[in-house]
């Protein structure tokens, strides 16, 4: 019976994947409203998340159309798009992800012990890691006016993210769907030859471990995204190893994004607290067991797989879609269907948070400054929170 | 290392990942009576009858239930449990300090710990 919610888990994570603009979260607001409950719904919950972490990209890569957790794959997975290495890009990210779920369940008891022990001091820490998070968006930019473009975004999408507070869903759209689909469609050609053979080099996923620090962090440290977390990581490893490259980017990205989840549950077992949409629908409903840690982790191993398995064969499958259609029409319609969807969910005031982060995204494109900035609409009220518990 | 390797290597794993699943797999609440959970340590397991008594509904919740024999049964979340009603409890048995925002604080108290209360 787990197996079988498992794998319904599975197939629901590679609908919401491969849906831009639906996310996990929307499925768990109805699986909160379910009579469901224990480890079946653990089970479906984090093969959901498990499985579309993983297919999550090809949204990303191929119509340029990111959810929160992507974004900043778009312009390396578009890069290699438009070199016809779409399905090479999506192999990284999985093989990243793959080295994180074998990695990453290895740490989660630890992990969780560390967290159980030191959940006091964490949230002491957390305004401090916000604020170095925002500070070394600024330092990290290049030049006086990349500084000042940072400073701005930062105060913009605080503004923003104050201003629509329970918005977060058209804010993330507008920034990081919209803004990134409209600018694509002025870069993109029409039809984009594909290969169909990828081939991953050992030394590209190098800075997969490292996504799995990131990981961590965004599972710990509220207002963090794994975007921001990929961003502050290469941005230091940029300074350490000058290794930057868009194949190892993506290899972190992917391992950053499974981790995630892994370190996500522990934390939610370790002090009871939910770091993200998923684990706020299983909170009511889990079974807090000596044995739920070590089910949960085996149930995201069989789902990493699952999900890795689908987002290969299903990279395939669009790149021949995309050899045979027009790009652009599909990115017409991706950003039709985003409009739409906020619109049901979010009504009137979430078009109008999607009209205005619409607006600074394509901003922080055209300025070429970094869209983890944008990150700021989640980083400055959480920050704003915790200083007001802390003072 | 190309994709075809890539796909082997992911349902190597969900492959592994089930079989360790199945192999370890032990469903953790049985159907018991208060009775026997009390007499298993560390037991656990889904316990049906009516409440007897509800001696506090919040912050957490601490009531009597009765499915043959009367049995202390704390949650620890708010309800709006109410005498007469019949639940099925998923039910640990564990010795512990009773929270001290309960009415019986400090007492040390043998009760049954629920993790989930379910209205019948």
């Amino acid at each position: 019976m787990i197996i079988f919610f498992c794998l319904l888990g599975a197939i629901c994570g590679i609908i919401a994947g491969i849906i831009p603009g639906l996310h996990s979260n929307n499925i768990a607001v109805l699986l909160a409203a379910s009579p469901f409950f224990g480890m079946e719904i653990t089970a479906f919950m984090l093969s959901l998340c498990t499985v579309q972490s993983f297919v999550d990209f090809i949204p990303s890569t191929f119509l340029s159309a990111p959810s929160e957790n992507t974004f900043e794959g778009v312009l390396p997975g578009h890069k290699m798009l438009l070199e016809g290495r779409g399905i090479e890009a999506i192999c990284l990210t999985t093989a990243g992800g793959i080295v994180a779920v074998l990695i990453g369940s290895t740490l989660t008891p630890i992990f969780f012990m560390f967290i159980e022990q030191n959940s006091e001091q964490l949230i002491q820490i957390t305004p401090l890691v916000l604020i170095i998070a925002l500070f070394t968006f600024i330092i990290w930019e290049k030049g006086i006016n990349g500084k000042l473009i940072a400073l701005f975004v930062i105060i913009a999408a605080g503004a923003q993210g104050i201003l629509f507070q329970n918005q977060v869903f058209p804010l993330i759209t507008g920034y990081f769907g919209i803004a990134g689909t409209l600018y694509a469609l002025n870069e993109r050609p029409s039809q984009i030859k594909q290969t169909e053979n990828a081939q991953i080099k050992l030394s590209m996923l190098k800075d997969s471990p490292a996504g799995i620090i990131g990981g961590a962090i965004v599972a710990v440290m509220p207002g963090i995204g794994s975007n921001t977390a990929a961003g502050i990581i290469n941005l230091f490893k940029n300074k350490v190893t000058d290794s930057n490259n868009n194949e190892k980017y993506l290899a972190m990205l992917g391992a950053i994004n499974v981790s995630n989840f892994f370190f996500s549950f522990a934390t939610l077992l370790a002090l009871s607290k939910a770091r993200n949409g998923a684990m706020l629908a299983i909170q009511e409903k889990i079974m807090y067991t000596e044995n739920t840690l070590f089910y949960g982790t085996l149930i995201m191993i069989i789902s990493a797989g699952i999900g890795g398995l689908s987002a290969i064969w299903i990279a395939k499958k669009a790149a021949k879609f995309l050899k045979n259609n027009k790009t652009k029409t599909l990115s017409i319609g991706t950003i039709l269907f985003m409009i739409l969807l906020v619109g049901a969910l979010n009504g009137v005031l979430g078009l109008i948070a999607l009209f205005f982060s619409t607006a600074l995204g394509i901003f922080v494109l055209t300025k070429k400054a970094k869209r983890s900035l944008c990150m700021s609409s989640l980083i400055v009220p959480t920050l704003f929170f915790y200083l007001f518990i802390l003072l | 290392m190309d994709e075809k390797t890539l796909s082997k290597i992911c349902l190597s794993i969900t492959l592994i990942g089930i079989i360790i699943f199945l192999v370890t797999y032990q469903n953790e609440f049985e159907e018991k009576t208060a009775t026997q959970l009390s007499s298993e340590e560390n037991g656990k397991g889904i316990l049906f009858g009516r409440i007897e008594q509800v001696i506090q509904n919040y912050p957490t919740t601490l009531f009597v239930l009765n499915d043959g024999n009367e049995s202390l049964i704390y949650y620890p979340k708010k309800t709006t449990l109410e005498k007469g009603q019949y639940v099925q409890v998923y039910a640990e048995h564990i010795i512990e300090n009773i929270d001290s925002n309960t009415k019986l604080k400090g007492k040390k108290q043998e009760s049954l710990f629920a993790q989930k209360v379910i209205e019948k």
